[in-house]
């Protein structure tokens, strides 16, 4: 007779989540775990209604608008919050920048978050560990010049130490696709950054729009999002990324959509 | 009977614990415990979760989160273990108490098997 004993939920969790070390990256098995990696903190759905409310505003007065860059910035900590293995997670103004969100960890889970995001860098030489994640609460799309500080921040400052980029914005970066949109094989403006800074570093550096910040209320929600726009920068499709809640992501010629 | 072929998967599984598994797994409609795996295999939790992924990915079977809490002596409720940890606040369905904190959870997991599977 097989008497059953339930673990620590904490400990439970750390078993489970650990079992990914053992699957291979981006195959179905791992699919089956990969919700564990991040584990949404209740008070995020909240903070998402406020800013929906905030986006619904007409126009915006300034301190509206102020108000809406410190709900992003308490978004995006609850977010990086819910990841697993995190074990530093800092905002400050260092003598050079303001960083708006610095997170890392040292443990076994934050190994498989390095892994699935692929911050060991191309020739898997380089150990980096560090994200570095910019909030932009403003109306328009990134600029090429704000997008160029982040990797002149990733390849100076922080080089040895941060593998990934995120921009977490409302309206994305310019030159990026958007989801809904038609295809866009023309790199410009920001895009191209992107594109020049992962040829010459390897790293990889993603923006996160509104569509992207309201699923963050789901289980496994960032680091599926995370992992569909590196892949992205990869396969360079010209479309934005697809909802998380797409199980599969088609990308056919009409004539073969009917096949799927 | 199911197949399931480990080749490049669960590298770290031996011949002799491919035999434990076909022996485990030799009758269909059975359910199985990591810890009593773990025991039968003398690996760790986390590898046990990881060849119950395997075999969930290949649709041998389905792998449930058994939610505990203080006031049943039995599981509470059971979610499909790919949903990730349940949502807080949780409203344990038997005593109706809202719970806001994991540590008030106690969690297991177990797997259920269709077919009879042999491990090759």
């Amino acid at each position: 007779m097989i008497v059953r004993v339930p673990e620590n939920s904490k400990e439970a969790y750390e078993m489970i989540t650990l079992g990914l070390k053992f699957l291979n990256k981006g195959s179905p098995e791992s699919d089956e775990l990969i919700n564990w990696l991040y584990n949404p903190v209740p008070q995020i759905t909240l903070y998402l209604e406020e800013l929906r409310n905030f986006l619904n505003i007409d126009k915006p007065t300034r301190e509206e608008r102020q108000k809406a860059g410190y709900l992003l910035e308490k978004i995006l900590v609850l977010s990086f919050k819910g990841l697993a293995g995190y074990s530093e997670i800092k905002s400050y103004q260092s003598s050079n920048h303001q960083y708006d969100l610095l997170v890392s960890g040292d443990n076994a889970e934050w190994d498989i978050i390095c892994d699935r995001l692929n911050l060991t860098g191309d020739k898997q030489k380089q150990n980096y560990r560090g994200i570095l994640i910019e909030a932009k609460a403003i109306g328009e799309t990134v600029s090429s010049a704000q997008f160029s500080r982040l990797c002149s921040i990733m390849s100076l400052e922080m080089c040895n130490t941060v593998g990934l980029g995120v921009f977490f914005t409302l309206e994305g970066a310019a030159g990026f696709p958007k989801r809904g949109d038609g295809r866009i094989v023309c790199v410009k403006h920001a895009r191209l950054c992107q594109v020049l800074f992962h040829a010459k570093t390897g790293k990889n550096i993603v923006v996160l729009d509104k569509h992207d910040i309201f699923e963050l209320n789901e289980s496994g929600a960032l680091i599926k999002i995370l992992m569909r726009k590196v892949k992205e920068l990869e396969e360079m499709s010209g479309l934005g990324t697809t909802s998380i809640n797409e199980p599969i992501d088609v990308d056919l010629p009409n004539y073969l959509k009917d096949l799927i | 009977m199911a197949y399931l072929i480990c080749e490049n998967r669960l590298a770290f599984l031996s011949n002799s614990h491919k035999k434990i598994l076909s022996e485990h797994f030799r009758h269909p409609n059975q359910t199985a415990q990591p810890r009593e795996l773990v025991i039968k295999l003398g690996i760790q939790y986390s590898q046990v979760i990881a060849i119950l992924a395997v075999l969930a990915a290949d649709g041998y079977c389905n792998n449930w989160l058994l939610i505990y809490h203080d006031c049943s002596e039995t599981f509470v409720d059971s979610i499909p273990l790919r949903m990730g940890m349940p949502k807080l606040p949780y409203v344990c369905p038997y005593c109706e108490i809202e719970i806001e904190k994991y540590e008030e959870l106690k969690l297991d997991v177990m797997a259920e098997t269709q077919a009879s599977i042999e491990f090759i």
